[in-house]
């Protein structure tokens, strides 16, 4: 583990911490807000610095400090839970076809390279439009789009683990696929799998910010980074350019932080095989 | 034979490379000469330094290697070379690998890899080039020359492509060939078609030759001497046919002993206890191979054993005192 | 040698063995048999299809067509049952080739062998592990070591370790001792004579290497193309080759007073 952390580099380390902190204030951010984030004040819209509010106030004359720690946790749900589903399922999907070869793993890979075609936030305008907008479709929707991706990835390390001959050595041995693929196969693509994870919560923080910022997803008052840029996006033209500016540092700090991160996992899980 | 005439000298060679944090040497004061047109074997097993003491020679080592000692090239410091210099010195000496296919081009043709290095430094014009390459593939008896140059290395097999590796070395007349082990990922018949090709290459150039290998009968078979290297040094040194059937240094005793035989299966091997010692886990105020010697006294633990000439052998044992012994064994 | 009647059983026996791969015949109607207490050779170079027999042997590719029949019961189809594929792994083991990559990296070699063990039925019985560490001298230090801190063959040994855990009858050795260095191939040459004694294992050696097929075999099939081209006891096959490409596998390997010879061009 330690040796992990020196393999990093100083920016894969920094991420790290980085990564780590987004993510405790997306837990205790809600808790430790000052104030209310939505309740709104007329009579502070735009509102500058003043004691207690450390970054003055927002379109609506909300705190915007409470809105953009309140804003932290839903900016970093939805990617969580795009994350896990896609891995949960491109990796399965990536195992079987790896293990069983042959004809499957043919098809499954023509399937792929078609699901490939299917850009994540076209495919989540297309679900609003369906279903209605909102965090549950967009999630949904960009879960589909990534599945592929992974599935692709994973494959293709686990096609190359699954020729070592340890793999066969356990199949002589009479262990059943499905106890060598969980104890063996996965394990040893097990770095690369969180590196793709690492990576695609960046992107998956990016495109469900975008769709949240064009209205397809999290909607209003519910604070979200994504959601905040475009409530404050008048304010620049009027000089207040702080609400829309900071919600979009927040987003870009912690995106890529995540992003240099899962590179730097994914370098060392290929100079460890 | 007087330094004069030696193409290649050796002089206590260290070579030391950034290992795990610290500096360790894999070469621990290696001598030995080549002379013109012969062929010398450097047999040893993994982590004796053959490999590197070839690539020390061709000046093919990492920049944070450090080199002490000296290798001559015809009398030349070759680690103090530049420019002109250099660049004769890279048309004389030529190397084959293990793994032809690591070491060449799989998106050019063969006619092109063959002829692009001496066309560059401007040694040949391409029409010149290209029927050199053909004469060389001829002789390294490929057939079809001129449809050969148009093939791509995937077309050809393991064999083959290690004779198109042979006749490149050969395209600038180079003086040296260094083969670091060139069959031995070759099947045993392929070996066997390769190592005679290359062998009356040589005889019919005069070419030296400096043959790495972990096969002492192999080694044998197409040397004029035999060097045994042990641990970054070198145990044994002298007439390849005598070193195989009179072995003096209990590591090449051993060595002969350890392998099994086509003509008669034993009851037991010989086998060395213990492993092969790497050349920087290794020594310097003892024998390196005390710890698996059946021979090993405490004396061999108390200083660094010297490489003594006796005649045209040389030992690095404190057990072997006199050429009376060297002869005995058998 | 002399059979006496039923003193030794056939443990191994391929019959009209084929395998194709696409159009290309891989494997083109190989028989033989391997009687209890004797082990087999199987020589050739590359491209003669004698790893895919090997292959075939313990279920990792499928006959095209033929039989294989080991201890006793058919094996010439994959295992269905749980139950049977366990059965098969008693009869059966492999030792590879390559000592870097046939063991689970991130496994000890004392844990590799207690899943092993534990899966053959039975709780894990550290006193077995014990047991199969001496039989191929592995220390406790080096049972605790993942497989990166050990050399190439204390690796071998562990994964022979890892084939005799399952008590086989036969174990395939496919160029096991082809990757490691002269002097530690005679150490696990002997080792394997040594577990030969005590198990009465019979071995079916997959190698080019005649010395090794001398040192270790009682008899030998000759492959080149997929065919057998040649059979017989190992000392007479070496000692005075029937066939051609035997003689010239033969005539190929690096002895005292040998020459390399040299064919026509290709």
């Amino acid at each position: 583990m330690r040796a992990r952390w020196r393999a990093l580099g100083g920016l894969g380390r920094i991420s790290a911490l980085v990564a780590a902190m987004s993510a405790v204030i997306a837990v205790i951010g809600p808790l430790v807000a000052p104030h209310d984030p939505d309740s709104p004040d007329i009579s502070k819209i735009w509102a500058g610095r003043e004691s207690g509010h450390l970054l003055g106030y927002d379109a609506n004359g909300r705190d915007l400090l409470s809105r953009l720690l309140d804003g932290a946790r839903t900016a970093m749900v939805g990617p969580l839970l795009v994350v896990a589903i896609s891995i949960t399922f491109g990796v399965l999907i990536a195992i079987v076809a790896a293990w069983r070869g042959g004809r499957l793993d043919g098809l499954v890979g023509t399937g792929l390279d078609i699901a490939f075609a299917f850009p994540g936030i076209l495919v989540a305008i297309l679900v609003a439009a369906i279903f209605g907008a909102g965090i549950t479709a967009a999630v949904l929707a960009l879960s589909f789009a990534y599945t592929p991706y992974i599935a692709r990835v994973v494959r293709g390390a686990a096609i190359q683990e699954r020729s070592k001959p340890y793999i066969s050595a356990l199949e002589v041995q009479g262990l059943s696929s499905i106890s060598i693929c969980r104890r063996h196969l996965i394990p040893n693509i097990g770095g690369l799998i969180v590196a793709q994870a690492t990576t695609l919560f960046g992107y998956a923080m990016v495109d469900l910010a975008a769709i949240s910022f064009i209205g397809l997803g999290v909607q209003p008052p519910q604070a979200d980074w994504g959601a905040m840029v475009n409530e404050n996006l008048g304010g620049i033209v009027l000089g207040h350019p702080l609400p829309a500016a900071s919600c979009g540092a927040c987003l870009i700090v912690v995106v890529v932080a995540f992003n240099v991160l899962g590179e730097r996992l994914m370098r060392v899980a290929e100079s460890s095989r | 034979m007087n330094a004069a005439t030696h193409l290649v000298e050796l002089e206590h060679l260290i070579v030391r490379l950034p290992v795990d944090g610290g500096r360790r040497a894999v070469l621990r004061g290696v001598d030995l000469t080549i002379g013109v047109g012969e062929a010398v074997g450097l047999v040893g097993e993994s982590g004796s330094g053959k490999s590197m003491t070839a690539r020390t020679i061709d000046r093919l080592l990492p920049d944070n290697a450090v080199v002490e000692g000296v290798v001559r090239f015809d009398g030349d410091d070759v680690w103090s070379m530049d420019g002109d210099a250099l660049r004769r010195f890279r048309t004389d000496v030529a190397m084959v690998f293990q793994d032809p296919r690591a070491h060449i081009n799989p998106v050019r043709r063969i006619g092109d890899f063959m002829t692009e290095a001496v066309i560059a430094h401007g040694l040949m014009a391409k029409r010149e080039a290209t029927a050199r390459a053909i004469e060389l593939l001829d002789a390294v008896r490929i057939d079809r020359g001129p449809a050969r140059m148009r093939q791509y290395p995937h077309e050809l097999s393991g064999g083959m492509l290690q004779r198109v590796m042979i006749a490149t070395a050969l395209m600038a007349r180079p003086r040296l060939l260094l083969a670091d082990e060139p069959t031995t990922a070759l099947d045993v018949t392929t070996q066997a078609e390769v190592m005679a090709i290359l062998d009356e290459l040589r005889v019919e150039f005069g070419l030296a030759m400096l043959f790495i290998t972990h096969d002492l009968e192999l080694a044998t078979a197409v040397c004029n001497r035999t060097v045994v290297m042990y641990a970054g040094q070198v145990m044994e040194i002298g007439e390849a046919e005598s070193v195989e059937s009179n072995p003096t240094h209990p590591y090449t005793i051993a060595l002969l002993g350890a392998r099994p035989s086509i003509a008669a299966s034993r009851t037991r091997l010989d086998a060395i206890p213990g492993q092969p010692m790497s050349a920087y886990d290794a020594p310097d105020d003892a024998c390196a191979f005390e710890s698996r010697c059946k021979h090993a006294v405490d004396e061999c633990r108390a200083a660094m054993p010297q490489l003594v000439a006796f005649g045209p052998r040389s030992v690095r044992c404190i057990r072997i005192d006199s050429p009376v012994v060297v002869a005995a064994h058998d | 040698m002399t059979e006496t009647a039923g003193a030794t059983e056939l443990v191994l026996e391929a019959r009209n063995l084929c395998k194709d791969f696409g159009a290309h015949r891989a494997v083109d109607d190989v028989s033989f048999t391997v009687r209890a207490g004797r082990s087999l050779a199987i020589v050739g170079e590359s491209g003669s299809g004698k790893t895919t027999v090997a292959r075939m042997i313990v279920g990792l590719e499928r006959p095209t067509s033929g039989t294989i029949t080991a201890c006793g019961r058919d094996r010439s189809r994959p295992a269905t049952t749980t139950r049977e594929r366990r059965r098969r792994a008693r009869e059966v083991q492999i030792v590879f080739q390559d000592p870097y990559t046939s063991l689970d990296p991130r496994q000890t070699i004392r844990g590799m062998l207690a899943e092993i063990v534990t899966s053959h039925g039975g709780a894990a019985d550290p006193a077995r592990v014990g047991r199969l560490l001496e039989l191929v001298g592995l220390d406790h230090r080096q049972a605790e070591s993942l497989p990166r801190r050990l050399s190439g063959g204390q690796r071998q040994r562990a994964t022979i370790a890892r084939a005799l855990a399952a008590a086989p009858q036969v174990m395939i050795l496919d160029e096991s001792v082809a990757a490691l260095d002269v002097s530690i191939q005679a150490q696990i040459l002997n080792l394997l004579m040594d577990i030969r004694d005590e198990t009465g294992v019979s071995y079916v050696l997959i190698s080019h290497d005649l010395a090794v097929v001398r040192q270790l075999t009682d008899d030998v099939i000759v492959m080149r193309h997929g065919q057998v081209v040649e059979s017989g006891a190992t000392g007479d096959v070496l000692d005075a080759p029937a066939h051609e490409y035997t003689r010239l596998l033969r005539d190929s390997v690096p002895r005292r007073g040998w020459k390399p010879i040299r064919k026509e061009p290709v």
